[in-house]
C-alpha cells in the first residue's frame, strides 16, 4: 500500500514504478548515502506488493570485534539499512523513516565476507511503520533477526548542519 | 578491593588503553574514559564520522547501536570474576535524538549478572549532555581461556 503524500504537498502522487524500475533506481543512484557505501550494500530484489526487499552486503573486516566476528551493532546497521529502505520504497520514495526503536537478536556469529538481509514491512501507517528483518550468512544460516518501529516523514535530503 | 580484582582491573586497563584496538572499536573512534568493576560501569568517548551518515545527514541507527554495544558489553565484562567477554544475545535501542557527526559520550552499566546471564543498559549523550540513544541488552558471560 503506497503511503499518501504529506498533507498540503504541492505535487500529486508520483506514478508507481515497477519493481524492476525501483530496483534500477536504487542500483544506479549517484546519490548513495555514505552509510550504504560503508556497509558495502547492494539492493538485490524488491517486491513492492509484499513490501519486502533483499539486500546483500560486503561485510568489511573493519567491523570485527576481538574474536574476529562482526560486532553486533554493525549487523544491526545492515538490518536497519534494509528496514529503512523498505519504508522509503513503500512510500514510492516520498517518505523517509527515522527509526524510533530497534531490537536485534543475535543468533550466530557473522564473520567478515558476505551477508544477505531480507526485510519486510509488517504495517505501514501514516505516523508509524513496523518492520521485520533477518540476516543470513553465506551458508544461508540465520545470523540475526530484528524488529523496528519508525516514524515516516516527508523525504528530503538534508545536510547535517540543518538538522534541528 | 582484593588483589585478584585489582589485577583483573589492571589487565582490562592495559587492554583498553595500550593493547591493539579491535577493528570495530577503531571504526567507532573508541577511547576509554574510565570503568569501575565493582560498581559495574564503563564510560568511553566515540567519534561519529562521515562514513556513518544516512541520507538525512545524521548517523545511521546501526552505528549508534554499535557504540552502545561497546560500552554495554564492557560494563558487563569488566565486572566478571575472571577475564571474560560477554557476547550479546539481544539488544534494543531507543533512538531519542538524531546523532550529528562529532564526539559522542557513552556509558554502559551492569544491571544484573550471574554465571549464565548478564543484563546491561547504556546511554549515549552529545557534548551538550543531551541524550541521543538508550540501550538495553541481555548477554552471556564467556570466560576467556
Amino acid at each position: 500500500m503506497p503511503a499518501e503524500p504529506p498533507a498540503g504537498a504541492p505535487r500529486e502522487e508520483k506514478a508507481r514504478r515497477t519493481d524492476a524500475e525501483m530496483l534500477a533506481r536504487f542500483q544506479n543512484s549517484s546519490k548513495r548515502p555514505p552509510c550504504s557505501d560503508t556497509l558495502g550494500m547492494r539492493l538485490e530484489a524488491v517486491d513492492q506488493e509484499a513490501m519486502a526487499l533483499t539486500m546483500v552486503f560486503d561485510v568489511s573486516d573493519r567491523f570485527a570485534n576481538p574474536t574476529g566476528a562482526i560486532q553486533g551493532g554493525f549487523i544491526t546497521a545492515m538490518l536497519d539499512e534494509a528496514m529503512s529502505t523498505c519504508v522509503i520504497i513503500a512510500s514510492n520514495v516520498t517518505m523517509t523513516a527515522p527509526t524510533l526503536e530497534l531490537k536485534t537478536s543475535y543468533l550466530r556469529p557473522l564473520f567478515p565476507g558476505a551477508a544477505r538481509v531480507e526485510a519486510h514491512i509488517v504495517k505501514m501507517g501514516k505516523s508509524a511503520a513496523f518492520m521485520e528483518s533477518e540476516c543470513f550468512d553465506p551458508g544461508g544460516k540465520l545470523v540475526a533477526k530484528a524488529t523496528a518501529t519508525a516514524a515516516p516523514k516527508p523525504f528530503r535530503r538534508i545536510s547535517a548542519d540543518t538538522v534541528a | 578491593m582484593d588483589a585478584e580484582r585489582a589485577a583483573l582491573d589492571a589487565r582490562w586497563q592495559t587492554q583498553l588503553t595500550d593493547g591493539p584496538i579491535p577493528p570495530a572499536s577503531r571504526f567507532l573512534g573508541f577511547e576509554l574514559i574510565a570503568f569501575d568493576s565493582l560498581e559495574g560501569w564503563c564510560e568511553a568517548r566515540f567519534t561519529a564520522s562521515e562514513q556513518m551518515q544516512n541520507p538525512g545527514g545524521v548517523v545511521q541507527g546501526g552505528f549508534v547501536t554499535a557504540m552502545l554495544d561497546e560500552v554495554m558489553s564492557l560494563a558487563g565484562a569488566v565486572c566478571q570474576p575472571v577475564m571474560s567477554w560477554v557476547p550479546t544475545l539481544q539488544l534494543t535501542t531507543n533512538f531519542i535524538r538524531p546523532m550529528q557527526l562529532g564526539p559522542v559520550l557513552g556509558r554502559g552499566e551492569l544491571v544484573y549478572t550471574s554465571k549464565s546471564v548478564v543484563h546491561t543498559e547504556g546511554v549515549l549523550t552529545n557534548e551538550a549532555g543531551k541524550v541521543l540513544a538508550r540501550g538495553v541488552a541481555a548477554c552471556v558471560p564467556r570466560p576467556l581461556s
